[in-house]
Protein backbone atom coordinates (compact mmCIF):
# COMPACT_ATOMS: atom_id res chain seq x y z
CA UNK A 1 0.00 0.00 0.00
CA UNK A 2 1.09 3.63 -0.98
CA UNK A 3 1.38 6.35 1.68
CA UNK A 4 -1.78 7.79 -0.07
CA UNK A 5 -3.82 4.61 -0.01
CA UNK A 6 -2.60 4.66 3.94
CA UNK A 7 -3.92 8.23 4.23
CA UNK A 8 -7.07 7.24 2.84
CA UNK A 9 -7.59 4.25 5.06
CA UNK A 10 -7.09 6.65 7.98
CA UNK A 11 -9.73 9.26 6.50
CA UNK A 12 -12.19 6.02 6.16
CA UNK A 13 -11.60 5.26 10.07
CA UNK A 14 -12.38 8.49 11.60
CA UNK A 15 -15.12 9.77 9.12
CA UNK A 16 -16.71 6.66 10.08
CA UNK A 17 -15.95 6.57 13.81
CA UNK A 18 -17.29 11.04 13.34
CA UNK A 19 -20.36 9.33 12.31
CA UNK A 20 -20.65 6.83 14.23
CA UNK A 21 -20.49 9.51 17.28
CA UNK A 22 -22.23 11.58 15.61
CA UNK A 23 -25.51 9.88 14.48
CA UNK A 24 -25.34 7.34 16.61
CA UNK A 25 -26.85 7.43 20.17
CA UNK A 26 -24.17 6.83 21.90
CA UNK A 27 -26.36 3.62 23.98
CA UNK A 28 -26.86 1.81 20.72
CA UNK A 29 -23.16 2.09 19.97
CA UNK A 30 -21.77 1.00 23.09
CA UNK A 31 -22.40 -2.54 21.27
CA UNK A 32 -20.91 -2.22 18.35
CA UNK A 33 -18.37 0.15 18.32
CA UNK A 34 -15.72 -1.75 19.68
CA UNK A 35 -16.50 -4.47 17.22
CA UNK A 36 -16.10 -2.14 14.15
CA UNK A 37 -13.41 0.13 15.93
CA UNK A 38 -11.61 -2.89 16.42
CA UNK A 39 -12.27 -4.06 12.59
CA UNK A 40 -11.06 -1.11 11.21
CA UNK A 41 -7.54 -1.01 13.29
CA UNK A 42 -6.72 -4.58 12.11
CA UNK A 43 -7.56 -3.58 9.16
CA UNK A 44 -4.15 -2.09 7.97
CA UNK A 45 -2.28 -4.88 9.14
CA UNK A 46 -4.38 -7.43 7.51
CA UNK A 47 -4.00 -5.72 4.24
CA UNK A 48 -0.53 -5.59 4.65
CA UNK A 49 -0.35 -9.11 5.42
CA UNK A 50 -1.64 -9.57 1.66
CA UNK A 51 0.53 -7.18 0.78
CA UNK A 52 3.18 -8.80 1.74
CA UNK A 53 2.55 -12.46 0.57
CA UNK A 54 2.32 -10.95 -2.64
CA UNK A 55 5.75 -9.30 -2.16
CA UNK A 56 7.37 -13.20 -0.79
CA UNK A 57 6.07 -14.66 -3.89
CA UNK A 58 7.67 -12.38 -6.04
CA UNK A 59 10.78 -12.89 -4.22
CA UNK A 60 10.32 -16.82 -4.26
CA UNK A 61 9.91 -16.01 -8.20
CA UNK A 62 13.08 -14.06 -8.20
CA UNK A 63 14.83 -16.85 -6.59
CA UNK A 64 13.78 -19.68 -9.14
CA UNK A 65 14.75 -17.45 -11.24
CA UNK A 66 18.30 -17.23 -10.48
CA UNK A 67 18.27 -21.51 -9.62
CA UNK A 68 17.47 -22.07 -12.99
CA UNK A 69 19.39 -19.56 -14.43
CA UNK A 70 22.33 -20.54 -12.08
CA UNK A 71 21.56 -24.72 -13.49
CA UNK A 72 21.56 -23.07 -17.04
CA UNK A 73 25.21 -21.61 -16.66
CA UNK A 74 26.28 -24.72 -15.21
CA UNK A 75 25.12 -26.80 -17.94
CA UNK A 76 26.72 -24.27 -19.89
CA UNK A 77 29.99 -24.67 -18.72
CA UNK A 78 29.51 -27.91 -18.60
CA UNK A 79 29.47 -27.98 -22.22
CA UNK A 80 32.48 -25.68 -22.54
CA UNK A 81 34.14 -28.01 -20.66
CA UNK A 82 33.48 -30.92 -22.42
CA UNK A 83 34.39 -29.37 -25.63
CA UNK A 84 37.66 -27.64 -24.49
CA UNK A 85 38.31 -31.45 -23.50
CA UNK A 86 37.38 -32.13 -27.34
CA UNK A 87 39.73 -29.50 -28.66
CA UNK A 88 42.40 -31.07 -26.39
CA UNK A 89 42.11 -34.35 -28.06
CA UNK A 90 42.17 -33.21 -31.22
CA UNK A 91 45.37 -31.24 -30.19
CA UNK A 92 46.92 -34.55 -29.36
CA UNK A 93 45.66 -36.20 -32.29
CA UNK A 94 47.15 -33.90 -34.85
CA UNK A 95 50.76 -34.68 -34.69
CA UNK A 96 49.26 -38.51 -34.95
CA UNK A 97 47.47 -37.83 -37.70
CA UNK A 98 50.35 -35.98 -39.41
CA UNK A 99 52.72 -38.58 -38.50
CA UNK A 100 50.28 -41.01 -39.82
CA UNK A 101 50.02 -38.69 -43.76
CA UNK A 102 53.87 -38.58 -43.66
CA UNK A 103 54.76 -41.89 -43.65
CA UNK A 104 51.44 -42.82 -46.10
CA UNK A 105 52.89 -40.16 -48.33
CA UNK A 106 56.12 -41.45 -48.09
CA UNK A 107 54.63 -44.76 -49.07
CA UNK A 108 53.23 -43.56 -52.33
CA UNK A 109 49.64 -43.47 -51.15
CA UNK A 110 47.69 -41.29 -48.95
CA UNK A 111 44.45 -42.82 -48.20
CA UNK A 112 41.75 -42.23 -45.36
CA UNK A 113 41.21 -45.79 -44.14
CA UNK A 114 45.34 -45.70 -43.86
CA UNK A 115 45.97 -43.25 -42.28
CA UNK A 116 42.93 -43.94 -39.51
CA UNK A 117 44.46 -47.28 -38.96
CA UNK A 118 47.85 -46.11 -38.65
CA UNK A 119 47.54 -42.82 -36.48
CA UNK A 120 45.34 -45.51 -34.36
CA UNK A 121 48.27 -47.62 -34.14
CA UNK A 122 50.77 -44.41 -33.64
CA UNK A 123 48.33 -43.62 -30.66
CA UNK A 124 47.98 -47.06 -28.88
CA UNK A 125 52.25 -47.17 -28.99
CA UNK A 126 52.29 -43.97 -27.28
CA UNK A 127 49.85 -44.60 -25.10
CA UNK A 128 50.14 -48.09 -24.38
CA UNK A 129 51.72 -48.32 -20.36
CA UNK A 130 55.57 -48.67 -19.98
CA UNK A 131 57.13 -52.09 -18.52
CA UNK A 132 57.08 -52.45 -15.49
CA UNK A 133 60.15 -50.74 -13.76
CA UNK A 134 61.22 -50.77 -10.24
CA UNK A 135 61.56 -47.04 -9.45
CA UNK A 136 62.18 -47.04 -5.92
CA UNK A 137 64.38 -49.11 -3.78
CA UNK A 138 63.43 -51.04 -0.90
CA UNK A 139 63.67 -49.98 2.34
CA UNK A 140 65.67 -52.50 4.55
CA UNK A 141 63.67 -53.24 7.53
CA UNK A 142 64.40 -51.86 10.94
CA UNK A 143 66.92 -54.14 12.90
CA UNK A 144 68.56 -55.77 10.48
CA UNK A 145 71.95 -55.48 10.18
CA UNK B 1 -1.32 -14.67 3.52
CA UNK B 2 1.01 -16.02 6.42
CA UNK B 3 -0.06 -17.78 9.57
CA UNK B 4 1.95 -14.84 11.68
CA UNK B 5 0.60 -12.25 9.77
CA UNK B 6 -3.26 -13.47 10.26
CA UNK B 7 -2.05 -14.07 14.16
CA UNK B 8 -0.84 -10.62 14.42
CA UNK B 9 -3.97 -8.91 12.80
CA UNK B 10 -6.45 -11.01 15.47
CA UNK B 11 -3.97 -10.00 18.22
CA UNK B 12 -4.33 -6.42 17.13
CA UNK B 13 -8.18 -6.70 16.53
CA UNK B 14 -8.80 -8.31 20.23
CA UNK B 15 -6.42 -5.52 21.80
CA UNK B 16 -8.04 -2.80 19.85
CA UNK B 17 -11.46 -4.27 20.40
CA UNK B 18 -10.96 -4.68 24.66
CA UNK B 19 -9.77 -0.63 24.34
CA UNK B 20 -12.52 0.58 22.64
CA UNK B 21 -14.88 -1.47 24.76
CA UNK B 22 -13.08 0.31 27.85
CA UNK B 23 -13.16 3.62 25.98
CA UNK B 24 -16.51 4.20 23.85
CA UNK B 25 -18.28 0.71 24.54
CA UNK B 26 -19.83 -0.77 27.12
CA UNK B 27 -17.16 -0.79 30.02
CA UNK B 28 -17.02 2.83 29.39
CA UNK B 29 -18.78 3.77 32.43
CA UNK B 30 -16.59 1.65 34.94
CA UNK B 31 -13.25 3.15 33.40
CA UNK B 32 -13.03 6.87 34.55
CA UNK B 33 -16.87 7.58 34.77
CA UNK B 34 -16.39 11.44 34.44
CA UNK B 35 -14.43 11.65 31.76
CA UNK B 36 -16.14 13.85 28.64
CA UNK B 37 -17.12 12.05 25.56
CA UNK B 38 -15.10 14.44 23.56
CA UNK B 39 -12.34 12.82 25.46
CA UNK B 40 -12.95 9.73 25.01
CA UNK B 41 -13.89 9.99 21.33
CA UNK B 42 -10.44 11.93 20.78
CA UNK B 43 -8.32 9.16 22.63
CA UNK B 44 -9.89 6.23 20.54
CA UNK B 45 -9.72 8.14 17.31
CA UNK B 46 -6.09 8.51 18.33
CA UNK B 47 -5.51 5.27 19.55
CA UNK B 48 -6.84 3.95 16.37
CA UNK B 49 -4.42 6.19 13.99
CA UNK B 50 -1.10 5.00 16.32
CA UNK B 51 -2.31 1.51 16.83
CA UNK B 52 -3.79 0.92 12.95
CA UNK B 53 -0.34 2.18 11.85
CA UNK B 54 1.56 0.14 14.14
CA UNK B 55 -0.11 -2.92 12.69
CA UNK B 56 0.51 -2.04 8.90
CA UNK B 57 4.31 -1.15 9.61
CA UNK B 58 5.24 -4.13 12.19
CA UNK B 59 3.61 -6.87 10.39
CA UNK B 60 5.87 -6.57 7.16
CA UNK B 61 8.66 -6.46 9.66
CA UNK B 62 7.09 -10.01 11.20
CA UNK B 63 6.56 -11.62 8.10
CA UNK B 64 9.83 -10.77 6.59
CA UNK B 65 12.02 -11.31 9.42
CA UNK B 66 10.17 -15.06 8.43
CA UNK B 67 10.77 -15.05 4.76
CA UNK B 68 13.85 -12.98 3.72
Amino acid sequence: MTNIGLYIMASVAIITAGVVVVFVPAEEAKAWAPLLGGLIVAAPSLYSNFQNRAAAKQIENVHEAVNSGSEEALRVKGESERAKGISETIELLKPAIADAVAAERARGEVTAERVAEVTATNLATALAPAPDTPTTALRPERGTP
Amino acid sequence: MSLIGTIFAIVIFVIAYVVFKWLIGEAAAEWAPSMPNAVRVALALLFAIVFSGIGYVRGPLLWSRRSL
